[in-house]
């Protein structure tokens, strides 16, 4: 930028920039460590305090319900890795006709409207016995990703080169023993995508742990919308829950960064 | 080779079977209840056609919730979009501390959902409200910001963009530096401005992943429901009630099988509408 109003238009534009993206979050930060008085007018609260995240900790509910959704994830996780990836091989390799249009389908429940499978999904899960279980919530997430980790998945497979597989197949080598011994290996930061997006998938998922938990596998993310519509809103502790629920996300946030440029791309651009 | 070997399709098998059971079933199922007078209160169960489909699209409940649906896209993808796409540019440029910059910028993304409604929930609260603060300082006085029937759709909105901020700007930036180098190392060397880059240069050759960027937003924000629900489910009244949250009061509150079945496949309908094109701008690309 040139010119005498360039560098301070600059300044400018990236202070408005950060406080749209960080207000919000910095509010509740302060609201989280406020004291007895939250303040009613423009300012910050007279005294500061760690109670409210020692209040948050040592709740029986939200232990309970981060257990929950740590071990409904590691199953979706499971569930949903060990499925898509051996479909993704494939999907990668074939070139049969079976194939695309079975791709093009994945794309299509990718793109499906959430709220369409939720109230069906709902009566299935009735039916199979399989409401409020880990098992029935975890499958509930597995169906939203399946689809992406699949197209995601596949991307990464593309990348592996063919010349291995051409010299294990004149070995021999079922598909089965070319997945697991020859592209599987070469594939690894593929699966440690896939298996972070599956898991933070599950992690933030709303509406259908909603709707397939009842009191036993109630998760984090039911646990705090449930807060908002109390009578009396205890807005220091839930602020408090807000932050600790972050931690998991901030934990891989380099990685996370890299994987929305990269991941959010490839399975709709390079598909 | 055109066909599938037995060990290929063994190895579809397990996501497949998952996808058929608790997607393409289900689905079945809701298509088979939008046919059917089928209500737990009323105790109905009877084949009607297509009746559901026009009792929901006649009625005002629907005309209120297209509107609402407008008006919350509108929102929620135009605003988190334009100030991606300054942000995104900015950072293109390379100014000091532009990493740092994105790790800030970006920061929204570490929070789920239901955090984000506590913290704008709290932004817009009462006696507490940042917002509420902001206006009374300016002499604007406070406001019910959620309570409001006036206000509930554009604050949820609001929320709902500076969600979707970083998605958007993490895309455009990857979009950008995928960009080729040539043209406007070409226009460096021609003397020409960074807006001159930016105008003549920059924004056309970025429009085709833009438009990518803008058709998965606006897909996310047609079909996205948790915001809504938690911070307002649909209120007050009618006044933030979207496509989404109105299928699921209609299954889930009032117990319409049928009626609620509709809803949800005239979900299918819109958002597969713009899958259709999104897919058509890939195979175009």
């Amino acid at each position: 930028m040139k010119g005498r109003w360039g560098v301070p238009l600059v300044v400018l534009a990236i202070v408005l920039l950060l406080a749209w993206a960080l207000t919000p979050l910095l509010y509740a930060l302060i609201i989280s460590l406020a004291g007895f008085d939250l303040p009613t007018k423009l300012g910050l609260p007279h005294d500061l305090t760690f109670a409210n995240y020692l209040d948050a900790l040592t709740d029986r509910e939200v232990y309970r319900a981060t257990a929950n959704s740590l071990i409904i994830a590691i199953l979706a996780t499971a569930i949903s890795t060990v499925s898509s990836i051996p479909a993704s091989y494939v999907f990668s390799r074939s070139q049969a006709r079976v194939t695309s249009a079975l791709l093009l389908l994945f794309l299509f429940f990718r793109l499906f409207p959430w709220i369409a499978l939720a109230f069906p999904i709902f009566l299935v899960m009735a039916r199979f016995r399989l409401l409020d279980t880990y098992l029935g919530v975890s499958v509930g997430h597995t169906v939203w990703i399946i689809p992406t980790a699949v197209w995601y998945m596949k991307g990464f497979f593309d990348l592996v080169p063919r010349e291995l597989e051409e010299s294990a197949i004149l070995d021999g080598a079922t598909p089965f023993v070319l997945l697991t011994r020859v592209v599987l290996p070469l594939a690894v930061p593929g699966m440690i995508a896939v298996g972070l997006l599956a898991f933070f998938s599950s992690y933030t998922e709303y509406l259908y742990s909603l709707i397939l938990t009842r009191v036993q596998t109630v998760t984090l993310p039911v646990l705090m919308a449930g807060y908002l519509s109390e009578f009396k809103v205890e807005w220091r502790k839930i602020s408090a829950i807000s932050m600790l629920s972050a931690i998991p996300m901030l934990a891989f946030y380099s990685y996370l960064l890299t994987y929305m440029r990269r991941g959010l791309l490839y399975g709709i651009m390079k598909g | 080779m055109r066909r599938l070997t037995l060990d290929q399709a063994l190895l579809i098998a397990p996501a497949l079977a998952i996808m058929l059971v608790f997607f393409a079933y289900p689905i079945g199922i809701a298509v088979y209840f939008s046919l059917l007078d089928y209500s737990l209160m009323r105790r109905t169960k009877a084949f009607v056609g297509l009746a559901n489909y026009l009792h929901v699209l006649r009625s005002d409940l629907f005309l209120r919730t297209a509107t609402n649906t407008l008006i919350w896209v509108a929102i929620s993808t135009v605003l988190p979009l334009l100030i991606a796409l300054v942000a995104a540019l900015l950072t293109y440029f390379r100014f000091r501390g532009y990493r740092a910059f994105t790790a800030l910028f970006s920061l929204p993304i570490v929070f789920i959902p239901s955090s984000t409604a506590i913290l704008w929930s709290l932004m817009y609260s009462d006696p507490f409200g940042l917002v509420n603060h902001l206006f009374e300082a300016i002499g604007l006085g406070r406001r019910i910001w959620l309570a409001d029937p006036a206000t509930a759709l554009p604050a949820v909105s609001i929320a709902n963009a500076w969600y979707g901020t970083p998605f958007a700007y993490l895309m455009l930036l990857a979009g950008l530096e995928s960009l080729p180098l040539e043209p406007i190392e070409a226009s460096e060397v021609d003397g020409a401005s960074s807006l001159q880059k930016v105008r003549y240069i920059l924004l056309p050759m970025l429009w085709p992943i833009f438009t990518v960027v803008f058709l998965l937003r606006l897909i996310d924000t047609v079909r996205s429901f948790a915001l809504i629900w938690i911070m307002t489910q649909g209120g007050p009244g009618t006044a933030s009630l979207t496509l989404p949250v109105a299928t699921f009061k209609a299954s889930f509150l009032q117990y319409d099988y049928g009626l609620g079945s509709a809803w949800g496949m005239i979900n299918v309908v819109l958002v597969m509408g713009i899958s259709f094109a999104i897919v058509w701008r890939r195979e175009v690309e």
